[in-house]
């Protein structure tokens, strides 16, 4: 009995945790709002949303491996219609929880650098 | 013969304390692996010039201790020596617990250990990490099938599993060894002989904690043991350290008698400082010449106190022939050129250097201290240890 | 409504093939439209260093490198991170022997040792000869810097941070991971030469990129001319950076 209760108060612990800080709808989180860019991405909005992680991934692993570099579908495809990374990945991902590690290396700058 | 075993009450205050003792150094490996994680491998003694180092020398030294005592624990099923049955349980145990912690250490040890998964999607056949990793994958599935059978006291299964786990021990040392022996750059690696080695190493090495951990097991649960038995593993483990010299011999006199690896050996073995000390001191001295001795001696063969200092300072002698298998040869500066010297900001051409730092050095304790643990919970929970361990012939 | 086994499979495999087709089809035939390049095996990338045009003094290549390619210095010689690092080299056993310089840097073998050793394939060898390390895949066990017979790899020990002045075209170096030199593949793929053959040549120096296997290139008419060596050629490792003047 005991042991149930400490496996499932570890096992929910992520759930507990994110309600009550950043995690949907959570205390704290704030609904995302994207500034809407004149024209077209790559793909429709709604399709993006749900996939736009395995675009990404796919451009990455050809990039990589085989040398294809179709920049519109990287990362700095994204940059040239959103400049500001905050105002764009960081909402949502902050949003859900989601940490992807993209850019501890990658540039990709949270306000856009004023260009000279 | 009818053995019976038992688990231990695992009540008393005794227990209690070695539990909490135990599991407070285990924690250690987690720990300071997250440690490592967070801060980056600059607070480890490890370098771009030595890039393996301590964590590495434990994780193929258990995996040593591991392979030994799942041979000792087959003796008995496979190799028709009876007289072993009582410890085919808490061999066969052990050897399950050493190679799970052998895999932490190796995987907490990476660079990234958070792409845990990376390794199931990625196969590279030519990789001996990849193929060792089915290879102890296996090993451990096997070893645990292997303890069922035995619990489940089915002869059939309890043969064929432990059979099949030999053959995989056999390939577990062999892989072992060849992540070593197949890097033909460094000349204090690349070695045929490696592999053979590795497994004497691992057996000789396996008998020595058998030796320690049966009589302390018996010991402390108040259990009786024949000392007989221990007499036999003792001169077992006399011959496998023999090997293990022989098999050092052939490979640094092979080594020594091409004139491009002067350098190498005479590094080893002569002018290398802290490395040549402990391949003579820690390693041939007391690692496997005196517990030869002691073993061999027919005054002291048959004493408990002096068989277990023999495996103690066999246990350690093999702790630093992994140490020497591994470190060294990353010591050495690698040549580019036959014949020109070398010098660069890189530290190109020079000797490179390693001490153990603090944080491998918890870190090693650490696994030990998770095998430990772990061996402490399972003979709680299971019926490991027999009541009594006699032997079943009269006299040897 | 029961399912029999022929089915049950025909309906399984319609439905995977629809997953498929959802999913894979569409971000497949991205990848094939207008203005890609690929790596193509028909070039060799390859590089020639004349080292009697190497000034003792001149650390031309050193510092395009660590420029383009966002190398961070490190403070502890041991853990510094080297794509390309000058080499002093002198013969041995002789009294008064000359001291020279050259470049060493990641040579791109043919038969990559580090590439062999890899448990993932992280490190793999593109179609064009240039030996990559798959960043987003290395564990880091650090068995390809124990296989490197040139030293040419470094683990990166430490987290790099965002910095102004870094070059936004490569990404920073990743903590746990083992990296090297890339040959300035970012560069290559539009058609540039690498840095440290760019900076070179601007300061007259010796270093030549090209293809091999164009007969016209600069590197395949010193290749053939049997002036260039390879360091190393004991290994079989067939180094694709070659030497003039050691």
């Amino acid at each position: 009995m005991l042991a149930v209760a400490v496996f499932l108060a570890v096992f929910s612990l992520p759930f507990v945790y994110n309600t009550f800080n950043v995690g949907i709808g959570g205390a704290g989180s704030v609904a995302p709002k994207l500034v809407h860019k004149k024209g077209e991405c790559v793909r429709d909005a709604d399709w993006m949303r749900r996939n736009h992680m395995q675009l990404l991934v796919h451009t990455r692993e050809d990039a990589v491996r085989e040398g294809v570099r179709v920049t519109d579908h990287g990362i700095k495809g994204c940059r040239t219609c959103h400049p500001n990374r905050a105002e764009f990945c960081d909402q949502c991902h902050g949003y859900v929880g989601v940490k992807p590690e993209c850019w501890d290396c990658h540039y990709y700058p949270s306000k856009p650098e004023k260009t000279a | 013969m009818n053995i019976t075993f038992t688990k231990v009450e695992g009540n008393s205050s005794g227990y209690w304390t070695f539990m909490a003792l135990a599991g407070a150094v285990a924690s250690l490996a987690p720990l300071t692996a997250l440690y490592m994680f967070i801060n980056g491998h600059h607070v480890t003694g490890m370098t771009n010039q030595v890039p393996w180092g301590m964590p590495i020398v434990m994780a193929v030294y258990l995996i040593g201790a591991s392979a030994g005592s799942l041979v000792l624990s087959a003796m008995s099923s496979v190799f028709g020596r009876t007289e072993y049955k009582p410890f085919a349980r808490i061999a066969a145990m052990l050897a399950v617990l050493l190679i799970t912690a052998a895999l932490m250490a190796i995987i907490l040890d990476w660079g990234r250990p958070d792409r845990i998964l990376v390794p199931f999607f990625h196969f590279q056949p030519r990789s001996m990490f990849s193929l060792n990793a089915i290879l102890y994958n296996s090993y451990m599935l096997v070893g645990f099938l292997y303890l069922v059978a035995q619990f489940k006291n089915h002869e059939v299964w309890q043969k064929r599993l432990g059979l099949l786990a030999v053959f995989i021990a056999v390939g577990v040392h062999s892989g072992t060894g060849a992540i070593f022996g197949f890097v033909y750059v460094r000349e204090l690696y690349g070695s045929p002989l490696l592999p053979p080695s590795f497994i004497a190493a691992a057996l000789s090495s396996g008998t020595a904690m058998m030796i320690i951990v049966l009589h302390f097991t018996f010991q402390y649960t108040g259990r009786r043991l024949d000392e007989r038995l221990i007499h036999g593993m003792a001169r077992l483990m006399g011959v496998f350290m023999l090997i293990v010299l022989y098999f050092l011999f052939v490979e640094n006199v092979t080594r020594a008698y091409a004139p491009k690896n002067y350098e190498a050996v005479s590094f080893l073995l002569l002018h290398g400082g802290k490395y040549t000390a402990i391949f003579w001191g820690g390693l041939i001295i007391s690692g496997l010449v005196i517990p030869s001795l002691i073993v061999f001696n027919p005054k002291t063969s048959k004493a408990m106190g002096w068989i277990l200092i023999a495996s103690f300072l066999q246990l350690t002698g093999v702790l630093f022939e992994r140490f020497i298998i591994v470190i060294p040869a990353q010591i050495m500066p690698l040549e580019l050129f036959a014949d020109k010297e070398i010098t660069s900001v890189f530290m190109d051409g020079g000797y490179a250097d390693y001490s153990v730092s603090l944080v491998e050095a918890l870190y090693s304790v650490g696994l030990i201290g998770v095998v430990v643990f772990g061996f402490g919970l399972c003979i709680k929970l299971w019926p490991m240890i027999p009541e009594e361990a006699v032997h079943s012939s009269g006299d040897l | 409504m029961s399912l029999d086994r022929r089915d049950f499979l025909k309906i399984g495999g319609a439905m995977a093939c629809g997953t498929a087709l959802t999913t894979a089809v569409p971000i497949v035939s991205a990848m094939t439209e207008a203005n890609e390049t690929r790596a193509d095996a028909g070039n060799q990338w390859a590089m020639v260093v004349d080292i009697n045009k190497c000034p003792p003094d001149c650390t031309a290549c050193y510092d395009a490198c660590r420029k383009e390619n966002n190398v961070p210095h490190f403070a502890e010689p041991a853990l510094d991170i080297h794509w390309i690092r000058k080499v002093t080299f002198k013969q041995k056993g002789v009294p008064g022997a000359e001291e020279r310089n050259m470049p060493v840097m990641c040579f791109h073998c043919e038969h990559p040792p580090c590439a062999h050793v890899c448990p993932v394939a992280a490190t793999f060898k593109r179609k064009d000869g240039i030996v990559l390390v798959d960043k987003h895949r290395c564990i880091g066990c650090r068995y390809c810097m124990s296989a490197c017979p040139y030293k040419a790899r470094s683990f990166v020990s430490k987290h790099v941070e965002h910095e102004p002045g870094q070059n936004p075209d490569v990404p920073l170096r990743m903590h746990g991971v083992v990296e090297k030199c890339e040959l300035c593949v970012h560069r290559v793929d539009k058609g540039l030469e690498p840095a440290c053959v760019e900076a070179c040549k601007a300061q007259g120096g010796g270093m030549a990129f090209g293809n091999l296997n164009d007969p016209q290139s600069e590197v395949s008419k010193i290749v053939r001319s049997g002036k260039a060596t390879r360091l190393r050629a004991d290994l079989g490792t067939n180094p694709r950076v070659f030497y003039v003047g050691i």
